[in-house]
């Protein structure tokens, strides 16, 4: 991967999404951030994204049903899903870059998952 | 304390254990943007002298997440805790609405399919916590007697004499335990004049579970 690192972030919360945007961006990274899955799949369609990042429990289609939507489209779609609590299914079924966070995360928790996802040193600093 | 109210207690009972994580999920979700204000703080205490606006930034945003999060606390308290409101008009494609967010942890684990059909003007007369609850136990009991990968349709119809709920789920494993939640439920559309009906279509790893409640 060359460039910015292109992050697509799910997220309804629209306070929780304006912080964890802002805490994700900065000059290696470029964040989209949408409320909905169904507006997770227009901008999927709009353009390439190196991970996405998204709630489960959205609004309208569910962040899983978006998931399965994305993967359809690409398997191997890096995939961050984040939740109140530990997700018991088997996510290397759903695709071998799927990854799960438990909220509430801190910054470092996000940072090493996307390291391990995309292969770079972290971008923020450590706490 | 008389034969319902002891239902009633019995079915919450049941219900808060086995939507622990759900309602954990509420709580927890509601932290997120506080966790984040705390490291947007830390930032601006690291970056040099100091980042005054960066701090306030952070403050201001801490703020805003914490009045954000005690409605947050007081759903989960109303979920959890049984109470006697008085009767009111309950919009039940609402609360089924509310019921299939609030589980969409549950329904994610499972990995079913939702397919939904829900009036907007299906009212009934009744205690709004009460409706809620049996609502939430017929739904979260044919999510856990569900086969992963399987179907949930919920259908919530406005009828002639009233309404109708229709819960669906295919294929089903086996209608687990937890019998006093429908027991709770039956006993509430029964007290009302309503019938409950539980019917499973046998077959080899392809029957059918529906629920199907109508109510005055």
């Amino acid at each position: 991967m060359s460039g910015p690192l292109r992050i697509l972030y799910i997220e309804d919360n629209s306070l929780v999404r304006e912080i964890t945007s802002e805490l994700l961006a900065n000059e290696q990274r470029e964040v989209v951030a949408v409320g909905s899955a169904e507006e997770g799949i227009a901008a999927f369609g709009r353009r390439t994204y190196d991970v996405l990042i998204t709630d489960v429990n959205l609004p309208a289609m569910s962040g899983m049903e978006f998931v399965r939507q994305v993967l359809r489209d690409d398997p191997k779609a890096r995939i961050i899903i984040t939740s109140g609590y530990s997700l018991k299914l088997d996510l290397e079924k759903l695709g071998p870059h799927v990854r799960s966070i438990m909220k509430p995360f801190d910054a470092p928790e996000m940072e090493a998952l996307l390291e391990n996802l995309c292969g770079r040193p972290p971008a923020m600093p450590p706490a | 304390m008389n034969p319902d109210e002891l239902l009633d207690a019995a079915a919450q009972s049941l219900i808060n254990r086995r939507c622990r994580d759900a309602t954990l999920h509420e709580v927890r979700g509601g932290l997120q943007a506080l966790y984040s204000s705390l490291e947007l703080l830390s930032r601006a205490a690291k970056s040099g002298a100091g980042d005054a606006a960066l701090a306030e930034r952070a403050i201001g945003i801490a703020r805003r997440a914490m009045a954000n999060f005690e409605p947050s606390m007081l759903r989960a308290i109303e979920a959890l805790t049984t109470h006697r409101e008085a009767e009111v008009r309950v919009n039940v494609g609402e609360i089924a609405g509310e019921v299939l967010r609030f589980l969409r942890n549950d329904i994610a684990n499972k990995q079913l399919v939702v397919a939904t059909a829900i009036a907007a003007d299906a009212e009934l007369r009744g205690r709004r916590d009460a409706v809620r609850l049996w609502i939430l136990g017929v739904i979260v009991t044919s999510v856990d007697s569900s086969t992963p990968g399987g179907t949930l349709a919920v259908e919530v119809a406005r009828v002639a004499n009233g309404i109708e709920i229709k819960v669906r789920t295919r294929p089903v494993a086996a209608l687990r335990g937890d019998d006093v939640v429908l027991a709770a439920a039956r006993a509430w559309t029964e007290a009302a004049g309503g019938r409950f009906e539980l019917a499973t279509l046998p077959g080899t790893g392809d029957a059918e579970q529906e629920i199907r409640i109508s109510h005055p």
